[in-house]
């Protein structure tokens, strides 16, 4: 054979033998495992918040004794709506890891609240959400000749990052300053983590049946459990009302928290006379608390009433019945004593299995409160995701 | 038939030997020793008994089989190319070739025992994969036949030996003219081309689906789709490519006519391989929720490049074997023409060289002559001087 012809047979057998030779490099570091990813253990990717972005980082281990360098090594997310529609993406930045090397890799998680419509905001901070997301882990091997993407979509519950906002128009009490005259009332409500230190705004309105209305806006900074009263200047007219009981007033609480709001009303029934002998019955869940007694299991929920002052100081049934989303059902039946502003605790005795159901658990329950006196009733049922942990 | 061409005038015990051995090699000895190896391995680790009876069934056809291949393969490598000796006992034997394999589905027995032990796989399948190539294979006897026969009857003397062709009046077109082919050479090529395009990545897509069936997982369902996407891809160009390597094998080097089919062959062969490579790009997503997606189109079509080189070889083919072929007057690429041009250059290049040595001889007599005169006049005789 003629030498040109055998040099370029040569060549195209060179050619081949380095794509055969990349192809094997490539594949045998994988098989062996010498290309691998590690979670750092104790880190869970604690979320934060800032400028309206949450945060989840998340340090991996990359190992890479393969013979090529992992080039633009990227993690990015995008969330959907049930539907499918993307919400937002959340792209990671790229990342090379050398050949030979461990490179320990922060994974963000990022979403930002402002890229959701309201609605999808509000839902997500209020009321918790479910999102689907898609995680795409993206890198070019084998001298960039090679890209691999690995795609895989979940769901994910999201929030509620403020919950149980809760006007405690039963402990609202008049004030006088002077010539002043203001109504304070109470506001309760809960901050996951990552709002902690956010500030929000309050605003409390006082509306009665005469049309008068006033309100006071407050800046509120959200802890876990945020306890704050706004004081609502009044009339002296819309005051004496409220005092002799011909009100029949309301006040609304409107947290604003990144452009999204929630509220809570409540009647105020100050001056007696409503009709009814107990009133605002209300399952306090923001004070519920689980307990192990070495070895015994406890649940305490408080529950608060009002009593008309015809009927203070007599007995009225208290029937209080716990669910778990696992179909654990308990209750409990008590005798609580009528007072003007009546507080009382509901003790449930559960077996390990429920108290396994709800430790740690963040699970759905179901609790509801049946007051009876006399021929009267009156109900409170509350839906709750509890934060009960109790440590071992 | 002329029954003086199995006269031992003909016959070459050293040819038939080595022909013998390769057949007995390829047919006898290699299968004989894998299944004696199969039956070692299952007797070491206590196998079922059906298979072990397979395996022994199996051996005694290769025993029976081989020893025949062997006999014919001897008789066929014995007498010469061209004649019809040769012809009947090759003719004969790759039809038995055939009948071999056929033979060893042992009526369904083999593919029965597999489907138990291993997982259902179509022998069948495979068998009408193999047919066509051993149905070449069959054919290359012929075409040896037609290729050889002038040649053996010029050296008989039974015909006149073919003149020259006149380069002056060849036009490149000329170049498809058929009396410059070899059938052999032709469906040699055309049948490897189908065993390396077709046959074997059928076969290997045969055995994947099989596996793959076997594993009675949904998730590979889209898969199988693929492999058989495929496998047509595999058929609708392997058998243009086959054809189309006859041409080139056909055609002597140096010929148009070989270059053209030869240029469209690694053309289609791009295209092959970019649809072997699934375009570069491999997507699983039959795992709920997961997809993984490859792409390593840089990759392949760095392979291309390595493939297309080969348009390269072949312009440089054309262009450095043309003028000899031109000059050897356009002869049929068989190995003996070959041979004898070859030694045919070997001569002329002899002769040059000693042509070479002897006007250098004559060049340095001369010289010497020329130096003696001049020696005798600066050195006269002593017993002058005296």
């Amino acid at each position: 054979m003629k030498l040109p012809l055998v040099a370029t047979r040569l060549s195209i057998v060179a050619f081949k033998l380095i794509v055969a030779v990349i192809v094997i490099l490539s594949i045998l570091s994988l098989l062996t495992g010498g290309i691998g990813l590690d979670m750092d253990e104790g880190d869970d990717g604690a979320m934060t918040l800032e400028d309206g972005v949450i945060r989840a980082q998340m340090p991996i281990t990359v190992r890479n004794d393969g013979y090529f360098d992992i080039n633009g090594l990227t993690v990015s997310f995008t969330f959907k709506n049930q539907d499918g529609d993307v919400l937002a993406v959340s792209e990671g930045i790229p990342m090379d890891i050398p050949a030979g090397e461990e490179t320990v890799a922060d994974i963000e998680l990022a979403l930002d609240l402002y890229d959701l419509d309201r609605q999808v905001r509000s839902d997500l901070i209020f009321n918790g959400t479910e999102m689907l997301f898609d995680a795409e882990i993206s890198a070019k091997y084998t001298l960039d000749m090679v890209q691999l993407s690995v795609r895989a979509g979940s769901d994910m519950e999201w929030g509620p990052f403020i919950s149980d906002l809760q006007v405690q128009e039963w402990s609202a009490q008049p004030l006088e300053e002077g010539d002043d005259r203001f109504v304070q009332v109470p506001f309760t409500l809960r901050a996951e983590d990552a709002f902690n230190g956010l500030q929000a705004v309050a605003v409390t309105e006082y509306l009665d049946g005469d049309g008068y209305t006033s309100n006071v806006t407050q800046s509120v900074q959200l802890t876990q459990d945020v306890y704050e009263t706004a004081k609502i200047p009044l009339s002296q007219e819309a005051y004496g009302r409220l005092m002799n009981g011909t009100a029949n007033a309301t006040v609304r609480t409107t947290l604003y928290v990144l452009d999204c709001l929630t509220y809570d009303e409540g009647q105020l029934g100050m001056g007696g006379g409503g009709g009814d002998p107990i009133y605002n019955i209300q399952l306090q869940m923001g004070g519920s608390y689980l307990q192990n007694l070495s070895g015994s299991y406890l649940i305490m929920i408080p529950f608060s009433f009002q009593t008309d002052p015809a009927y203070q100081g007599q007995y009225a049934n208290a029937f209080i019945e716990y669910w778990d989303s696992h179909g654990y059902y308990t209750n409990i039946n008590q005798m609580v004593y009528m007072e003007p502003s009546g507080w009382a605790w509901a003790e449930f005795w559960i077996p390990q299995y429920a108290f396994d159901t709800v430790n740690n658990g963040d699970e759905l329950i179901q609790v509801k409160l049946t007051m009876t006196y006399q021929s009267w009733t009156g109900i409170n049922e509350q839906y709750y995701y509890e934060p009960w942990t109790v440590s071992p | 038939m002329n029954i003086g061409e199995f006269d031992k005038k003909h016959f070459s015990l050293v040819k038939g030997g080595l022909t013998a051995t390769a057949h007995a090699l390829k047919y006898l000895v290699i299968p004989y020793v894998l299944f004696a190896v199969g039956l070692m391995v299952l007797a070491g680790q206590d196998g079922p008994q059906r298979v072990g009876d397979l395996l022994g069934d199996l051996q005694t056809l290769v025993l029976i089989f081989g020893i025949v291949l062997t006999v014919l393969g001897f008789f066929k490598g014995a007498y010469p190319k061209g004649s019809y000796s040769r012809f009947l006992f090759g003719i004969t034997a790759s039809v038995l070739v055939i009948v071999y394999v056929f033979s060893l589905l042992l009526d369904g027995r083999t593919e029965d025992i597999i489907a138990q032990e291993v997982f259902e796989l179509d022998l069948y399948l495979l068998f009408i994969r193999f047919f066509f190539p051993a149905l070449l294979a069959v054919l290359m006897q012929f075409g040896e036949f037609a290729d050889h026969r002038r040649q053996f009857l010029e050296r008989e003397g039974k015909i006149e030996v073919k003149e020259r062709e006149d380069p002056k009046d060849h036009q490149f077109y000329h170049d498809f003219r058929l009396r410059y082919g070899s059938l052999y050479n032709g469906l040699k090529l055309a049948r490897s081309t189908l065993i390396g395009f077709v046959v074997i990545p059928l076969a290997v897509i045969i055995l994947l689906k099989a596996g793959f069936s076997s594993l009675n997982v949904q998730e590979v369902d889209s898969m199988m789709s693929n492999l058989d996407d495929i496998s047509a891809y595999m058929v609708m160009l392997g058998v243009p490519m086959s054809v189309l390597a006859f041409f080139k094998g056909f055609y002597p080097k140096g010929s148009f006519s070989r270059f053209i089919p030869a240029v469209v062959m690694v053309l289609i062969a791009l295209y092959w391989i970019w649809i072997l490579g699934l375009g570069g790009q491999f997507v699983f997503d039959s795992i709920e929720d997961i997809s993984i997606n490859l792409d390593f189109s840089k990759l392949l079509i760095l392979l291309m490049v390595g493939t297309a080189l080969w348009i390269v070889y072949y312009v440089l083919e054309l262009l450095l074997y043309r003028p000899e072929w031109k000059e050897a007057g356009f002869p049929s690429d068989l190995l003996e023409e070959r041979k004898v041009r070859k030694e045919a250059r070997r001569k002329a290049k002899e002769e040059r060289k000693a042509a070479k040595e002897k006007v250098k001889e004559e060049k340095r007599a001369a010289k010497e002559k020329a130096k003696e005169p001049e020696k005798e006049a600066s050195n006269p005789p002593e017993d002058k001087k005296e």
